[in-house]
């Protein structure tokens, strides 16, 4: 491979950052604009092999619950947060990307979740297949999946309910320890 | 002077400028609420004027994390999945707060 220009090396230092986090290669090339035969061979030098084979998948794979949902949400809130208030709105910026999916990484690790899921994610959303809505009970915004097998409501809502109804339900004991009056007494 | 309050104000503006001097402002303005303007700023100061600066006498950050949120805090048992997502609640929760949400 030769390079020839400052910028054309700092798109394959991108591109062996992309493939490294297990980006598809196609959709590296579509972010990059880079031949396939150069990023095949930064694939082979980054992984010592060469891409495998395989179809683009939808990012519906990769929400199935109501927690994805959530994970999947918070994913994309960092993305914005990330990339400024606008970034959603443009096509998909290679450095935001790694950077958010670094931060969520960090924070919030998810096995089985790469950065092809991240990019599916981001590319539907650009395209208005899922939708980002803002909840209007608890403030927070949420990925809808029209055509997924959950339901379209606020995941954060659901999930607090759904540890509210086990709490009152007595499933769940008060942590003393943590309990701000006890402390106070104390 | 309370040392505590010194000392948690210095170590916040440490953490700022380092992540600043790594390139890693978002993590600055996502994980510690910093705006980029207090990035910039921190950024070029001298470890000597973080100290006069952690030297006032109130903390200069708080909690971000919303009551509603923190209430649940105090209950023992959660299964690890509830554990998950009272966790990226509070996370998500932390990117709408510029943009003012209702927490």
């Amino acid at each position: 491979m030769k390079i020839h220009s400052l910028e054309k090396w700092e798109r394959c230092e991108l591109a062996a950052e992309l493939i490294r986090r297990r980006l598809r290669t196609f959709h590296v090339k579509d972010l990059l604009k880079l031949p396939e035969t150069e990023i095949r061979e930064i694939h082979r030098m980054v992984h010592g092999s060469s891409p495998s084979p395989g179809g683009r998948r939808s990012s519906l794979y990769c929400c199935r619950t109501r927690l994805d949902q959530q994970r999947l949400s918070l994913l994309v809130l960092l993305y914005r947060e990330v990339g400024g208030p606008t970034s959603l709105l443009k096509p998909i910026d290679s450095r935001t990307l790694i950077n958010s999916f670094d931060l969520f990484q960090d924070i919030c690790s998810t096995p089985g979740l790469d950065l092809t899921d991240a990019w599916l994610l981001l590319s539907d959303h650009l395209k208005g297949d899922i939708a980002l809505t803002h909840c209007k009970k608890c403030g927070i915004e949420y990925l809808q999946f029209p055509n997924a097998e959950i339901p379209i409501s606020c995941p954060f809502c659901e999930l607090k309910n759904r540890r509210l109804s086990r709490l009152s339900s007595g499933e769940i004991e008060t942590n003393k320890e943590a309990d701000p009056d006890v402390l106070y007494k104390r | 002077m309370d040392k505590d309050i010194s000392e948690l104000n210095r170590l916040f503006m440490l953490k700022i400028r380092e992540y600043a001097h790594l390139g890693e402002e978002h993590k600055a303005r996502y994980l510690l609420g910093a705006s980029s303007d207090v990035i910039h700023l921190i950024k070029n100061l001298s470890i000597s004027q973080i100290q006069a600066l952690a030297d006032s006498n109130a903390t200069s950050f708080s909690l971000r994390i919303p009551a509603s949120l923190l209430k649940e805090f105090q209950f023992d048992g959660y299964s690890e999945r509830e554990e998950q997502s009272y966790r990226t609640h509070i996370l998500a929760s932390l990117t709408q707060q510029r943009r003012g949400g209702l927490l």
